[in-house]
């Protein structure tokens, strides 16, 4: 039997992050940024937010992966 | 600082337009910093598009949107830059989707292609440049010739013609990144080291790969270039060089070590990214035997974590291009 192209046998499977930032923050579309629900404090400066640790948080061009 | 959020008031002239999508935080540093700097922006989510009201002219080359109740008026007058946070290839992870989601995203892919009536301004990047910059293979061969050593590379579908020593390792990767369903999971196929005589056994004829000559013991570079401003970090686990492929460790064993990079491979840089017509770029270096090879350079490469985690201002000089437009080079060059 054929085997399977060492891409494929390479390729890593991971499990997707679900992301409840709504919870915490809302997003303002005037804006442009997510804000702390209950105060003025965008998202991105607030301590608590994990904001981008990593890589984009879009899987469209791989760059999310690095750093997992 | 923490601001006023007081919402945007000059929504008549829009000076900087922004595709993204709505959990790219990174894109919330850039909107925070052209609010400090009281530019004009309008950011549109590409994950938001069926709450807004969109009229696009292009005969005038005029963009009227509406959201919320609030109009925004994107004219060539008044714009000075758009930062184009979207890929330019479509890839779809679901091994199924529903006749609406294909309709949503062949249509307004192809509508966010043709805001390149925009034209001449100041693009992060102008996704024409991107859909060539992406291309590994056309990436090494302009890198060449902007004077960086490249790895010896080869990239076939028969394996037999490649002169494969068996006693020898290599790397292999995909020709693109390569997001994946496999048993409706997802996939990543980074990049990966093989021996010869591994490499010898296997059968490529469904799909080409990529052969690289191995270069180890190296220190992986990631360069992130901003307009004429330029940062580097060397990327290390526990103090000590990476074999192999550095995405595949956990993040928190990950050190992230500013440098400074010798001017020649400063210059070559940016002669990379001049080639490339583009504004942003990060560029994969390794440090192997004392000389600094191209690996890749990623013209929507991710910068946030670089923010976060190294604490350079990367986010302040992209909102600063952006505000300036094509006025920036005359200034600052």
């Amino acid at each position: 039997m054929k085997s399977r192209h060492i891409l494929l046998k390479k390729a890593y499977l991971f499990k997707k992050k679900e992301i409840e930032i709504e919870k915490i923050y809302f997003y303002d579309n005037i804006l442009g940024f997510w804000i702390k629900s209950g105060s003025n404090i965008p998202a991105i400066i607030e301590s608590n937010f994990l904001g981008p640790v990593t890589k984009k948080n879009d899987i469209e061009t791989g760059e999310d992966q690095k750093g997992e | 600082m923490i601001l006023k959020l007081e919402k945007i008031k000059k929504v008549n002239k829009i000076e900087v337009l922004i595709i993204s999508n709505k959990l790219d935080f990174s894109t919330d540093y850039i909107t925070y910093e052209l609010k400090k700097l009281d530019v004009p922006y309008l950011r549109i989510n590409r994950d938001n598009f069926m709450q807004y009201s969109i009229k696009l002219l292009p005969k005038t080359t005029r963009l009227y949107f509406e959201i919320d109740n609030k109009k925004f008026y994107v004219s060539k007058k008044f714009l000075k830059s758009i930062y184009f946070r979207a890929p330019t290839f479509i890839r779809i992870l679901k091994p199924y989707i529903t006749p609406e989601e294909q309709l949503y995203l062949f249509q307004w892919n192809s509508f966010l292609r043709n805001l390149i009536i925009f034209g001449d301004l100041l693009w992060v990047n102008n996704p024409v440049q991107t859909y060539k910059a992406e291309n590994k293979l056309y990436q090494l061969k302009i890198a060449k010739e902007c004077g960086f050593k490249i790895p010896k590379t080869i990239i076939t579908n028969d394996i037999k013609t490649c002169n494969i020593k068996r006693n020898e390792m290599y790397i292999i990767k995909t020709l693109e990144p390569c997001l994946l369903n496999i048993k409706n999971n997802e996939a990543f196929i980074y990049t990966n080291t093989i021996s010869g005589k591994n490499l010898l056994q296997n059968d490529l004829k469904l799909a080409p790969i990529i052969i690289q000559e191995l270069l180890e013991p190296k220190k992986d570079i990631r360069v992130t270039i901003v307009g004429n401003k330029i940062w580097a970090i060397k990327i290390l686990k526990k103090g000590k060089a990476i074999k192999g492929d550095w995405r595949k460790i956990k993040k928190e064993k990950l050190e992230y070590i500013p440098i400074n990079l010798p001017d020649n491979i400063v210059n070559c840089c940016f002669k990379l990214i001049k080639s490339l017509e583009l504004n942003y770029g990060a560029i994969d270096l390794v440090e192997y035997k004392g000389d600094f090879y191209f690996l890749e350079i990623n013209p929507t490469g991710e910068w946030g974590w670089l923010v976060n985690q190294v604490k350079f201002n990367i986010n302040e000089e992209l909102a600063y291009l952006l505000s300036k437009g094509k006025s920036y080079y005359e200034k600052k060059s």
